[in-house]
């Protein structure tokens, strides 16, 4: 915890899961065994030390929402993110926020020495006892005989009102100058045997980091009130009838609270309020069967992976896109990309819609105040054209660093962009160049340029287009200019399952997602090339070609150079992929063509994760065999074309 | 004197408790769904058996408040699910609640179901010992399928399949279970009959 929004994640977070327990503990009060009721609180104890928020993931509610929206109120448009359950000052305060976090910072230091103060009291008061009686020794190790707990050192305090445990490592068992009753000496041999000393530590440790929260005050209270419960149990059930009842009357004399708070001790007698509950309990006594360990265990374990794992904020709603109100800000921004593919796809989405709120969930920090304050009801990516609700693709991508993603977002447009006429016949793509990376924890997406334009009567696909940008390989022979333009192409499938008829018995159908799906991976990725020849020579040279073929195929590094490449001949046109992982064509050719042709394409891909999705890798270089007028003509390598 | 015909009607409520419980035929109805073995109808029937047997098991008499508990939210859902919404994984904190008192529920009313089992079988029966073994079956499957569904984890494609074969095994298991549960109270129901023409039969001589 940074600041101030972090503790408040957290407590918040801590808080629901208190509420929670509570519940759970007073609709399964006296059903579960009061060891049960002690070892529920290990899954706060787990909570407080988890950080919030951590991998987008929320416990009970989305607390992060409430954080976010009043950091919006107050301007604030960094992104809360714990990393620590503990707080960490990193300057000297300067803000409001930053002075209110010290302010917590210094409550939790000043708690720390106040229970540090009060274990210090007791250590010097037990350094002034003495030795007991041989007697009294004699009945703790009897007792401890009995119910087979080895007796740890015994301390004897004068005037103290009853016998307790402390210490962790060499604990000692103080008691008072009179010998305390058996049922008292059995039950801080129980608190020995169960390490309670320890347990009190812990829970004025969790107690300290969140000092300022009576909720969770209240929990430590009844947590050490459940720990002397566990302990009534255990001396109960060995006592029968009357011996019962006398216990409980050794607690109702009991009302001195001295030493009941301090850490790393127990003692019996934890306040006359809960000392009235653990006799209310003793009342209703009963033994807990055997199989109650395997239920209790079972709620813990459920209760437990539920509430650490917790769930994924991964949607937002419906209409989310249209709203421009701070709590809908507020739950975009909380709803964070936890992939680049999630952050592509919130972008994507983001420009369909022209929706502030999609670009305020991917957008980077310095973009936040921006988004939030303008005056525009929409947030105006800078595409000229309207996008179609529909697949868009990410060409061409690549991971220039660590947790750095760079492609082009290419998206099909409805209608022809600002300064281009429609031509019936043609489609018009938008694309962008945008780079994703990971900024405090989140995926975001900024532009690396404007939006540019591209008419094509290719069909956008998953399968590539050659009019679109891609990496390109070239080498020229004499007046033959051959060049390889290869893509890749990834894409994340949007289509949702609809149930359209009344009774369902039509099957499903599907339509596009237009939600962003900041968990999104890609679905599909697909490599393609394609192979352009020009001719540099003139047309008369051109028209007594009237046939030209190509067989061309990728290296990868650490390839070797193929000795021979398959052509594919024959008298009609045609171009495929061959066994060896080339690709032919031959195309038939009429006097006039040219300067360009498309000669051939190929590639392959399919579904899988994003890691096996990424292994498709840009090849080193091309080879190519080039055959005029079914003659060999040249054989050649095409390497990467310099920037211009 | 045994109130056998308290005990018989007792069980005979639980039985159908869990027909109503576990047995599911839904109709679409527009955006909604009824049900038609509705499981509040379920709970309604466990709590009339708790009122019927706590007296052979005083614990019984400690499941009614959870048991109104589940069945009001039993009751809720169905109405939901009846004008087309559905609650799905949207309300952790309730799931959460109902979800482990309806483990306890179960595991102790089995427990309790065994308990006058052993008081009333023959000494050749052990009715007791497999309504506990089902009981705790029923209550490691019950806690996995609970953790699983409030983990809310995003499973790869071929993680997801796996986790679909696996439900379906346990699915199974637990099927096989339920259905040992329903066969041993329909013995010991029909044992009590028995015992209860017995009686009658003694007190007509007498």
């Amino acid at each position: 915890m940074f600041d101030i929004w972090g503790f408040l994640l957290q407590t918040l977070t801590v808080s629901g899961v208190a509420a929670l327990l509570l519940i759970i503990k007073s609709l399964l009060k006296d059903k579960l065994p009061p060891k049960w009721h002690f070892s529920v609180w290990s899954v706060l104890g787990i909570i407080i030390l988890f950080p919030a928020g951590i991998l987008s993931r929320y416990t009970l509610f989305n607390w992060q929402t409430i954080i976010e929206f009043f950091k919006l109120l107050v301007k604030d448009y960094s992104f809360t993110r714990v990393l620590f359950p503990f707080p960490i000052i990193k300057d000297v305060p300067h803000t409001l926020a930053e002075w209110i976090f010290f302010v917590y910072f210094a409550g939790v230091i000043v708690s720390l020495f106040v229970y540090l103060l009060s274990y210090i009291k007791l250590r010097v008061v037990l350094s002034k006892g003495s030795s007991p009686d041989i007697e009294t020794i004699s009945t703790i190790n009897t007792i401890g005989h009995k119910y087979k707990i080895k007796p740890c050192k015994i301390v004897m305090v004068a005037n103290l009102p009853s016998a307790f445990v402390c210490g962790i490592i060499r604990p000692v068992l103080v008691v008072p100058d009179k010998t305390p009753d058996e049922k008292v000496i059995l039950h801080e041999l129980f608190h020995l045997k169960n390490k309670d000393t320890f347990w009190s530590i812990v829970i004025c440790l969790l107690r300290c980091l969140h000092w300022c929260n009576p909720l969770i005050a209240y929990c430590a209270n009844l947590a050490i009130n459940d720990m002397e419960s566990r302990c009534d149990q255990f001396v109960l059930e060995q006592l029968e009838g009357e011996e019962r009842r006398d216990y409980g009357r050794i607690l109702l004399s009991m009302s001195n609270e001295r030493f009941a708070k301090t850490p790393g001790s127990t003692c019996i007698n934890n306040g006359g309020k809960n000392i009235r509950k653990r006799i209310e309990a003793i009342a209703r006594f009963k033994k807990y069967p055997v199989g109650m360990t395997l239920v209790s265990v079972c709620v813990i374990i459920a209760l437990s992976c539920s509430l650490v794992v917790g769930v994924q904020a991964t949607s937002v709603p419906d209409n989310a896109y249209e709203k421009n109100d701070l709590w809908n800000f507020a739950i975009t921004k909380s709803t964070y990309c936890t992939t680049p593919a999630g952050a592509f796809d919130t972008y994507g989405k983001a420009v369909m819609k022209d929706s502030r709120s999609y670009r305020i969930m991917c957008a980077p920090e310095e973009e936040q105040a921006e988004l939030v304050e303008t005056d525009n009801y929409h947030w105006h990516s800078g595409c000229g054209g309207t996008p179609e609700s529909s697949n868009f693709y990410i060409y061409n991508l690549e991971m220039p660093e660590n947790d750095v993603y760079e492609g082009l977002l290419v998206m099909k447009l409805v209608n022809a962009p600002d300064g281009y006429e429609w031509v019936e016949g043609k489609h018009y793509l938008a694309h962008q160049k945008i780079r994703a990376f990971k900024e405090n924890g989140r995926w975001v997406v900024t532009p690396l340029s404007k939006f540019d334009y591209t008419a094509t009567e290719q069909t956008l696909g998953r399968y590539g287009c050659a009019d679109l940008p891609g990496i390109v390989y070239t080498n020229t022979v004499d007046d033959f200019k051959i060049d390889v333009c290869f893509q890749t192409i990834y894409t994340i499938n949007n289509e949702t399952p609809v149930e359209d008829d009344m009774f369902g018995l039509s099957g499903s159908m599907h339509r596009y997602n237009n939600t962003p799906v900041p968990n999104a991976e890609f679905s599909y990725a697909y490599d393609n090339h394609e192979t352009k020849l020009t001719h540099l020579g003139t047309q008369e040279e051109r028209d007594s070609i009237n046939r030209i073929g190509i067989a061309v195929k990728s290296v990868h590094k650490g390839e070797e150079k193929p000795d021979a490449l398959t052509y594919v001949g024959g008298k009609y046109d045609s171009s495929m992929s061959t066994s060896d992982g080339s690709s032919s064509a031959v195309r038939t050719l009429e006097p006039g063509w040219g300067p360009e042709i498309l000669l051939s394409g190929g590639g392959g891909g399919g579904g899988g994760t994003f890691s096996q999705l990424l292994n498709i890798d840009t090849p080193e270089y091309y080879v190519a065999d080039l055959y005029i007028n079914n003659e060999l003509y040249a054989q050649m390598e095409l390497h990467l074309q310099e920037e211009e | 004197m045994t109130d056998y015909n308290k005990i018989y009607n007792g069980i005979s409520k639980s039985i159908w408790g869990y027909f109503f419980l576990y047995l599911n035929f839904t109709i679409n109805i527009g955006n909604g769904s009824i049900s038609l073995l509705p499981s509040f109808v379920g709970y309604i029937l466990f709590l009339k058996a708790i009122d019927l047997l706590k007296d052979e098991e005083r614990e019984l008499s400690l499941l009614k408040t959870l048991g109104v508990i589940l069945g009001v939210w039993e009751g809720i859902q169905w109405l939901a699910n009846c004008v087309g919404y559905s609650f799905g994984g949207k309300w952790q904190f309730i799931n959460l609640i109902t979800g482990l008192v309806n483990l306890y529920f179960h595991f102790q009313f089995l427990t309790n179901l065994a308990s006058i089992a052993t008081k009333y079988q023959q000494e050749n029966c052990i009715y007791d010992k497999d309504l506990l073994t089902c009981r705790t079956v029923q209550v490691i499957i019950q806690t996995l399928f609970l953790t699983i569904s409030n983990l809310n984890l995003d499973f790869t494609y071929s993680a997801e399949e796996i986790m679909f074969y696996v439900t379906m095994i346990f699915m199974v298991v637990y099927c096989i279970f339920l259905l040992g549960i329903v066969t041993t109270l329909v013995q010991l129901r029909k044992h009590l009959k028995n015992d209860e023409e017995i009686t009658e039969e003694n007190s007509i001589t007498e």
